[in-house]
């Protein structure tokens, strides 16, 4: 009964007009979902690009902003001279025990920017002057260890804004230290003696789904859904009133008239 | 009983009868009441919308500088078309109506203002199949 049915023009038409609507609708839904996927490799290019350490510190506070944790940043400017100081119990990338050099790059003015320049083997602080300029990915402050005392000349514990402000000399207008440090993926004039670290945050931060279009991606699909949903039930029903009326006609009682 | 009056007869029960046959008649007035709330709730977002969208366009507001409401607007209207579509196809199966009247309601709401000319229509037709109807409870 199923198959005659569906060999009926009106069926073969709906079944045409069904598979065209739901192809029309699966065609919507992948180019809308491919819209999503493009908008989000354009806002991970973006991300991708450095920009200067001030563009990714935008909060007033003394916070970094979400989309600017491990994002790369470049910083310029003259190495502060009073700005130098060395983190104890730290490793290079090879896990060698050692010291990491973190000085304040004056980016801009009555600004220290604190940079992490590399690894040493040795308490010592190399000679550190001039005009920089660094590439490197913006971390936050290492507060794990709050509790941890600085105290000036001694190596820190932790990279922290409130213990270099402590520590480092700001000079007389008492420069304002910037929250979180960048660490360095590329120093030039090289540094000689500190040997570059990955930084802990190495990936580029990441964005939203775009809402918009994967939202309509699966309006059309659902839309496909009701298409077919309605084929089926009416199809069903079709095919109900057809084997219903072929037991009619199978069924029907012979009249024989009396009256005759 | 004559020949022809039994031959009527069955012809009557091979088609059925125009009134219908609910087992519960509220059920049919809550579909078609949500099918009106729908109708309404897609026609009037679909109008805000319409006019927000001559009003981006006339002003020439690039897509990037629109305000978020407008994507936000776009994307609800679409859920709760589907939402109509839904309360459309649950009353259209329930009053047994035909495919083509099933989607000239669908199609009204997509266009504007459309929406309420097709719950106008839907309103005048099921109503009085509600008061005429068969309660098989009965």
């Amino acid at each position: 009964m199923n198959l005659a049915t569906l060999r009926t023009s009106k069926w073969v038409l709906r079944t045409v007009l069904a598979l065209l609507f739901v192809g029309f609708c699966l065609v919507l839904a992948s180019w809308q979902w491919q819209r999503s996927q493009d908008e989000l490799a354009v806002e991970r290019a973006a991300l991708a690009e450095p920009i200067s350490v001030g563009e990714a510190l935008t909060a007033t506070d003394d916070t970094i902003p979400l989309e600017s944790l491990g994002r790369q940043v470049t910083v310029s400017g003259p190495l502060s001279p009073g700005a130098q100081t060395l983190v104890r119990d730290r490793t290079s990338d090879s896990d060698a025990a050692g010291y990491w050099v973190v000085a304040g790059v004056e980016a801009a003015p009555n600004e220290i920017v604190p940079v992490l320049l590399g690894w040493t083997a040795t308490p010592e602080l190399p000679e550190l002057a001039g005009d920089v300029l660094v590439t490197g990915r913006l971390q936050p402050d290492e507060n794990f260890y709050p509790e941890a005392g600085v105290s000036i000349g001694e190596p820190l514990l932790t990279i922290t804004k409130s213990g270099l402000t402590q520590v480092w000399d700001r000079g007389e207008s008492a420069a304002v230290v910037t929250p979180g440090f960048v660490a360095a993926l590329s120093v030039s004039p090289a540094t000689p003696g500190l040997e570059l670290v990955t930084p802990l945050i190495g990936t580029d931060p990441d964005v939203g789904l775009p809402v918009r279009n994967v939202l309509y991606s699966l309006q059309w699909l659902v839309l496909a859904g009701f298409a077919i949903f309605m084929w089926v039930k009416w199809f069903r029903e079709d095919v109900a009133e057809a084997t219903a009326a072929h037991s009619e006609v199978e069924n029907r009682p012979v009249q024989v008239s009396l009256d005759a | 009983m004559s020949e022809s009056k039994s031959q009527a007869s069955a012809a009557d029960q091979v088609k059925p009868p125009a009134k219908l046959s609910l087992a519960n008649p509220k059920s049919l007035r809550g579909a078609l009441f949500r099918f009106r709330v729908m109708a309404f709730v897609t026609g009037v977002i679909l109008g805000i919308m319409t006019l927000a969208m001559i009003w981006v366009y006339a002003a020439g507001i690039p897509e990037g500088e629109r305000p978020g409401w407008y994507g936000f607007g776009w994307v609800a209207h679409g859920w709760l078309y589907i939402a109509y579509v839904a309360a459309s196809l649950d009353l259209v199966f329930r009053v047994k109506w035909h495919v083509g009247k099933a989607l000239l309601i669908m199609v009204a709401g997509t266009i504007p203002f459309m929406s309420f000319v097709a719950e106008r229509y839907v309103t005048n037709r099921v109503e009085p199949l509600i008061e005429d109807s068969v309660d098989l409870r009965n």
